[in-house]
């Protein structure tokens, strides 16, 4: 049995941030569950996903947010209690169904996850999702820890029913990735089936009935600020004359500070963990008892700029500050440190950080970033493109994957990324105006997830680029779930259909289509440059199974190889292919057997032929 | 009793399999614990930092120059994370050379990657650090680890239940490190 379906109410349990919330929504007896997956919310839906086998609740891996939203969207419309994961970006493709979803309204509660990702840690932006409560008109839930975070779930899911409205879940990085005990609640038995009763003059947004819908979603907002306003997650602790209003992950390290800084008799702090819409009534009591307010948030100075509204209504006048000169910035993650600091500057305290340990001796090191993995398919394909691109001038726009990597010193495949599925729409941009060669790279899961549309543009308007196609068989950079290519059947999952990537582009209409088999490197120089020939819109499948699922499925691998005498220090593959498994030692290159996995690019490139295979696996 | 420990490696090393077997420990001890992890990047060799806070704690992110004690799986994971320390802090090292120890800070090095070899389990690098950890650190300093071997291998038999040879592999790999200097 999954461990997070263990019926044992008080059990205490180490549970990561995203397994809580998982296990919340379970707990809340979730009936529907759809996800695209994205970094830091992937958890969340990878334990969906294996619940799914065993229990009452269906999980979708979608196509991509918007299809999540909408399928989760029509399945508490019909009264069913859904959830719709998706990391921060997700929420902008998913915006769209978004916007008039809250016109709608849900019957069954609707829980919508929003992980955002201050500082970056896995995304190309840290745009700071509270906006979107704001732009819809949704309430929004924000937990501080991952025992709220399960907590509140089921919270959340009572609200939604309540104000039958779509319940913004957002979470950050810090919260999705901590773990600590978390202690497991009742579980509600799920409702899996509901009905849907026609109703066009409410369900049907036309703009006769959106202009009444808009009067019902003003409504409903009314009511729920009524509910923050009373929320039990929004409180108070202490009764100094120094506030400090905070939410999410920062209100634990204000907790830590002010306990460590003695100022816990001086300090009112204000959690706001029901965040959209603010408690207005309870902010301004709150304010009318400081000296002064310090807000202390990541990202935007969402709730600083509402309760400077508030207080600007009541005529009050009392310093309120959070992002500015010497305070909080609007960039990155925070961490115990910065908040001591800022939180001790504002309000006068004295405040010397530690000195750590002397480490003036000890050199710096390089930064080390991730990189593709050893054997990994998509290097051997931007080795391809790049002999067949030799002495042309390119223009790479690429994807959202782990294929971004290989924008990276040596393989620099990679020139333009804005967000996923652009790669195609920006290719059509740099080839109608430029007179470069356009190769850009998309990956499998990514051309499902958005970037089709593109390519039918590409072809219609009739545009001058090569596209490859990444296809190593799964969503491999969010930790290998499936996606509409993925052969079901092969991993023994049943109730699924395939969709072939080939069939797709050819029914679009691509002119020039080929496949090419990325570790036989001759061959797929030679169809590159081909497809890089011909004048229109080609494109290039490159197909091979992702390495570490290859692995992680135990399928039989290649031997390992290893670096003969015959080497003549050349290093075409550490210079040209930088694989991982390559070390030099005594100046001469060799060969980790362990992170080897047999894909033989190496060997087939070598000038000297001195890269071999090892004759039993040491 | 608070203890902060930071542990520091690249993807594919297990740092956050060593985090969590310390976790689950701590709560066989019966202390609260928070830990905080770098994900997504795990299996992509970049740089993998892991935060366990043991005691009570509100948050779960460690200061610098606050951590009691680190565990480098990389030698760069000193340079890198050693800001993290406090003075007096210790800190357990996988590398090739000796270490001169000074006063201030004890640094204690094991080659792990090469004991991993001699017990033909080139992957096991987490767990000989972490016994090394127990086995020579944790005698020659006065902040101990708040485990011991025993705590450890009780939460490894739990969590490896049925999987008899992992579970051997594991202990050995905790020996070995265990009894690090002395089998060198």
């Amino acid at each position: 049995m999954h461990k997070l379906l263990a019926v044992n109410p008080g059990q205490k349990m180490l549970l990561l941030g995203n397994e809580a919330i998982a296990r919340g929504a379970i707990e809340a007896g979730v009936a529907v569950a759809t996800t695209y997956p994205g970094t830091p919310s992937s958890e969340i839906s990878l334990n969906f996903f294996q619940i799914s086998q065993e229990g009452n609740l269906y999980f979708e891996y979608s196509t991509n947010e918007k299809v999540a939203l909408e399928v989760a969207a029509a399945a508490a419309n019909s009264g069913v209690r859904s959830m719709c994961v998706m990391k921060h970006v997700g929420m902008n493709v998913a915006a769209d169904a978004l916007m008039t979803l809250a016109y709608l309204g849900v019957k069954g509660g609707l829980v919508i996850l929003t992980a955002d990702d201050p500082f970056m840690f896995s995304s190309q932006n840290e745009q700071d999702n509270r906006y979107y409560s704001k732009l819809a008109g949704l309430p929004m839930l924000e937990p501080s820890s991952a025992q709220e975070a399960k907590d509140m779930v089921a919270f959340a899911f009572d609200l939604s029913e309540k104000l039958q409205q779509p319940v913004i879940f957002r979470t950050t990085t810090r919260i999705n990735h901590s773990t600590e005990v978390v202690v497991l609640g009742d579980m509600q038995t799920p409702i899996t089936k509901g009905d849907f009763t026609k109703d066009p003059f409410n369900y049907v947004t036309v703009p006769a009935v959106s202009r009444n819908l808009h009067i019902k979603l003003l409504e409903k907002l009314k009511t729920a600020e009524t509910i923050s306003e009373t929320s039990e997650y929004n409180f108070i602790t202490g009764d100094g004359a120094w506030g400090i209003v905070c939410n999410g992950v920062s209100y634990n390290y204000i907790s830590d500070a002010v306990k460590d800084l003695n100022i816990a008799d001086k300090v009112k702090i204000f959690r706001v963990g029901f965040s959209h819409p603010m408690p207005r009534v309870l902010i301004i009591d709150f304010l009318k008892g400081c000296e002064k307010v310090l807000v202390v948030e990541e990202g935007e100075p969402f709730m600083e700029e509402t309760i400077k509204a508030f207080a600007q209504e009541v005529g009050l006048t009392l310093p309120i500050n959070g992002k500015g000169n010497n305070l909080f910035s609007r960039l990155y993650e925070y961490n115990p440190a910065l908040v001591r600091q800022c939180l001790a500057a504002y309000f006068d305290v004295t405040y010397k950080p530690v000195a750590g340990v002397n480490l003036s001796d000890v050199p710096e090191i390089p930064q080390r970033p991730p990189s593709l993995c050893a054997g990994c398919s998509h290097r051997a394909t931007f080795y391809a493109v790049n002999k067949a691109t030799e002495g042309m001038e390119t223009i790479c726009p690429t994807d959202i994957g782990c294929y971004t990597l290989g924008f990276m010193p040596p393989l620099s495949t990679g020139d333009f990324l804005i967000c996923m599925g652009a790669s195609v729409g920006t290719s059509c941009g740099f080839s109608k105006v430029t007179d470069k060669k356009v190769i850009s790279f998309i990956g499998d899961s990514t051309f499902f997830h958005t970037g089709i549309p593109g390519l039918i543009n590409a072809v219609f308007n009739n545009h001058n680029f090569t596209l490859v196609i990444l296809d190593n068989g799964i969503t491999a950079m969010t930790g290998h779930q499936p996606h509409p290519g993925v052969d079901m059947k092969a991993l023994n999952m049943e109730g699924y259909a395939h969709v072939s990537i080939e069939k797709i582009v050819r029914a679009v209409g691509v002119p020039h289509v080929s496949i090419i088999r990325p570790y036989r490197v001759k061959k797929s120089i030679e169809s590159i440059k081909e497809a890089l020939n011909f004048k229109g819109v080609s494109v290039v499948i490159s197909k091979e199974e992702c390495t570490l699922f290859a692995k992680a499925l135990k399928k039989p691998r290649g031997r390992s190889f290893f670096v003969s005498e015959k080497c003549k220090n050349h290093r075409d593959c550490i210079n040209e292919l930088a694989c991982p498994a390559f070390v030099i030692e005594d100046n001469q290159v060799k060969i980790d057997p362990v992170l080897c996995s047999g894909c033989t690019v190496c060997a087939q490139i070598c000038p000297e032929h001195a890269i071999l295979p090892l004759k039993d696996d040491a | 009793m608070k203890q902060q420990i930071v542990i520091s490696g690249v993807g594919g090393q297990g740092v956050l399999f060593v985090t969590r077997l310390l976790a689950e420990a701590a709560i066989m001890k019966g202390f609260s614990v928070f830990t905080s992890e770098t994900h997504g990047m795990a299996q992509r060799g970049g740089t993998v930092l892991s935060h366990l806070k043991v005691g009570n704690f509100s948050s779960p992110l460690i200061r610098p120059a606050n951590a009691d004690g680190l565990l480098a799986l990389k030698a760069g994971g000193l340079n890198q994370h050693g800001l993290y320390l406090k003075p007096h802090a210790w800190a357990a090292v996988n590398r090739r050379e000796d270490v001169v120890q000074d006063s201030e800070s004890p640094v204690f090095a094991v080659d792990a990657d090469e004991l991993a070899q001699r017990i033909h389990q080139p992957k096991s690098v987490n767990l000989i650090l972490l016994g090394f950890t127990i086995g020579v650190v944790s005698t020659a300093v006065e902040n101990r680890l708040f485990c011991s071997l025993e705590d450890l291998k009780a939460v490894l038999e739990k969590s490896l239940a049925g999987k008899k040879k992992m579970l051997g592999d594991a202990i050995t790999a905790l020996e070995t490190g265990y009894n690090g200097l002395r089998t060198i």
